[in-house]
């Protein structure tokens, strides 16, 4: 007998241990109402300590509300948000990068949020960077509000190295053919490269190679059909197989932070790489670098790629109007500044952090005012994966001309998946 | 090992007991035969939720249409696996996985037996080897594909200045991204990572082969070969065995080294089941292809088991 109640026991203590694993995610009355806000982790910045004191703040003027910030790297971040809203326990407000908002908002795991934006007297789209509020659209509808933005890229360079080649730092080369002519002086193999440049099969690499192409004119996705098949494209995607040779081996494999090593170890002179690794330049770099707005072919200017990252709303939230209220409270110029360490969305509190931050800091605004975005697609990743194929293929010696037809065939195949 | 046959052992006396028992059913039986429910309940419970759910949803998502774009779920019979099976780069990932698990098990096999047979000789510094030799083992995968990736940096790493010390040509080669290369370089990973399992294994099963049938052998005239081949290799064939297939299978599905090192590139050079049912799942989010992909691994993986199980136990060659 005794036996029985033990094994009943256990049974029991089993249902409630399962029982408390499901019930996380109630909310309860308007009183003890949580929220739960995931954003990405940026860099080394402790996120976690700058939301703090606007959790704190927030809990204050909304009283009775429990605030949890979580924030996750970023190389597990998209699988971690994508399993939690197929599984519905997502979080109330979340980061999203703005090439995932179409597809977020397609697949309507993110609520619109047009009729609070028109009520709110805090949030107004004329006050972000353009192109930050522009990624929020999707079908005449605003999906998020940006929480910060940057543009790929600037052009780094070692000055001592440009020297040493008797090159002139103080004018680095700004026409395409000039850069190749630089990456050739530059190059003493197998000790010193002129360019180290990433290729393997990323996001950050198609961003990259996105700048190429958009400052020759060419472009992805117009009006919904696949434009990759260009003379604009192929001559972008040859510049930059002739900057390979000069670009040290293994490029298919090298993502951004490999790339960024290369530089900062003196083996390459020249990197394309956003402002954000500014940071990593003053830790690591031993020598007197410094930014410039990247060559662009001769009569064009350079168009870099947009990107950054947006607050939405999850469509299964039981507090919407809390979650908007902490968007609001998100978009204050201060809040904004404190938890970013890329550059905030909202116009002013950008230039002042770019300002305040960033060396060179007109060189970082030129790119950013002259920037546009990558594709606003609900098939972006099938997109971004075609493009990743045309860099490994040209990396791989295949001519432009051939990896923009089978580029031009992948993306008109996702694109059909939306008829 | 030693535990499969211990239990082999037991089994049949207890299944003796077990028929006696079936004999007269007194109350008391009954009571302790509820409880015996009761308490395997809990574990079946858990069973069901973590193994046979996820089994279920994936076989049901395998017939649907759904993606993050169409969450509705729409049934399309067998058109995920159609358009798998007809798709050039579902043949490059075959062959990449045949490859790579056909490679890395029988390397793992002949480290490891060569692990077994010399830790079993009595040196100096024995323990230590023994002791060292688990440590890629135990080493988390992540970290494993990382130090790699750094032995094989082309102008830094010391894989490079090695070959260039002793004058090897390899003019700064990048061995994981070149495709003719990359899928070789991962192999040497894991096959350094893996095959201090297999050579756990043999050497206890090497310390089981009784010390008596070798003697009996070589007073019989065999030599150090003959001895090993006939005797010992036998001796330890159902360790061998079980040891295969749990390498082919944990091999087959590994999925860190290649994600970290070459995420499936250059090109698609690298790209195995685990790492293109990832791709499908969280980025290109198309949960009846992934899922699609997922069973066809599976049953691969199964059919792979249970002919290779049958073969040996038709031949015999590596039987008791």
């Amino acid at each position: 007998m005794k036996k029985v109640f033990l094994s009943a026991l256990v049974a029991g203590g089993m249902m409630v241990l399962l029982g408390a694993c499901s019930s996380g995610d109630t909310g309860g009355g308007s009183e003890g109402m949580t929220l739960e806000i995931w954003d990405m982790q940026q860099s080394s910045k402790d996120v976690a300590a700058a939301y703090a004191p606007i959790v704190e703040a927030f809990e204050a003027d909304n009283p009775g509300a429990e605030v949890n910030v979580t924030t996750f790297p970023f190389a597990q971040y998209r699988d971690k948000v994508l399993l939690a809203m197929k599984g519905g326990t997502g979080p109330d407000v979340l980061a999203l990068d703005q090439v995932w908002m179409a597809e977020f908002a397609a697949g309507g795991l993110v609520a619109p949020l047009d009729d609070q934006l028109a009520e709110s007297d805090s949030i107004s789209g004329d006050d972000f960077f353009q192109g930050a509020w522009a990624s929020n659209s999707y079908e005449d509808q605003t999906w998020g509000v940006p929480l910060n933005a940057d543009v790929w890229e600037q052009m780094y360079y070692n000055a001592d190295l440009f020297t040493e080649a008797g090159l002139d730092p103080e004018n680095p080369p700004t026409t395409w053919d000039e850069w190749t002519e630089a990456a050739a002086a530059l190059t003493k193999a197998p000790d010193q490269f002129g360019i180290s440049l990433m290729g393997c099969k990323d996001e950050g690499t198609v961003v990259m190679s996105d700048s190429f192409l958009f400052s020759n004119g060419g472009s992805i996705v117009e009006d919904g059909s696949a434009t990759f098949d260009s003379e604009e494209n192929i001559g972008a995607l040859s510049q930059y197989q002739d900057l390979l040779e000069y670009s040290p081996s293994g490029t298919a494999g090298a993502c951004e932070q490999d790339a960024v090593a290369r530089f900062t170890s003196g083996t390459a002179a020249m990197l394309l790489a956003g402002s954000w690794q500014q940071d990593t330049m003053k830790d690591a770099a031993q020598f007197d670098w410094r930014i410039a707005v990247p060559p662009a072919p001769e009569g064009k200017s350079f168009v870099g790629a947009l990107g950054g990252w947006n607050l939405a709303i999850n469509a299964k939230s039981e507090n919407p109007d809390l979650a908007f209220a902490w968007i609001e409270s998100m978009s204050q110029a201060d809040n904004q500044a404190a938890v970013n360490s890329l550059i905030p969305a909202l116009q002013a509190a950008g230039e002042e952090f770019i300002m305040a931050n960033r060396s060179q800091p007109e060189v970082v605004l030129a790119t950013l005012n002259n920037g546009a975005p990558r594709p606003l697609s609900p098939v972006y990743p099938a997109i971004s994966q075609a493009q990743q194929d045309v860099m490994q293929a040209i990396i791989g010696g295949e001519s432009p001309e051939n990896a923009v037809v089978t580029a031009q065939g992948k993306i008109a195949d996702a694109l059909s998946a939306l008829d | 090992m030693t535990q499969l046959a211990v239990r082999d052992r037991e089994a049949r006396p207890r299944r003796e007991l077990d028929a006696r028992q079936r004999r007269k059913i007194s109350p008391y039986k009954r009571r302790e035969a509820l409880v015996r429910i009761l308490c395997i309940a809990p574990p079946l419970l858990f069973l069901a939720a973590l193994v046979a759910y996820p089994l279920a949803q994936t076989l049901y998502l395998s017939v649907m249409k759904s993606t993050l774009i169409q969450p509705d779920e729409v049934f399309v019979g067998f058109d995920n696996f159609a358009n798998i099976l007809t798709s050039a780069s579902f043949w490059n990932v075959v062959s990449n996985s045949v490859v790579w698990t056909v490679v890395v098990v029988a390397l793992q096999f002949v480290l490891g037996m060569s692990a077994a047979v010399i830790l079993n000789r009595r040196f100096v510094g024995r323990g230590f080897l023994r002791a060292a030799v688990v440590i890629p083992w135990v080493m988390p995968g992540v970290i494993a594909a990382v130090l790699w990736n750094l032995l094989y940096e082309p102008y830094l790493g010391p894989i490079a200045q090695l070959l260039g010390f002793i004058g090897v040509p390899a003019e700064n080669a990048a061995w994981l991204s070149n495709t003719s290369t990359a899928l070789f370089a991962v192999i040497i990973v894991a096959v350094w990572k893996g095959f201090p399992l297999s050579a756990i294994m043999y050497t206890a099963a090497y310390q089981n082969v009784p010390e008596e049938l070798r003697e009996a052998a070589r007073l019989d005239g065999a030599g150090t070969w003959q001895v090993f081949r006939n005797v010992v290799l036998p001796s330890m064939a159902p360790t061998i065995r079980s040891t295969i297939v749990l390498t082919t299978v944990w091999t087959f599905n590994y999925f860190d080294l290649v994600y970290v090192m070459t995420n499936g590139g250059p090109g698609d050079s690298t790209e195995i089941f685990p790492t293109a049912i990832y791709r499908l799942a969280f980025v290109d989010v198309n949960y009846g292809l992934s899922s699609a992909y997922g069973v066809i691994s599976v049953l691969i993986l199964g059919i792979f088991t249970v002919l290779y199980l049958r073969q040996l136990n038709k031949s015999g060659s590596l039987n008791r």
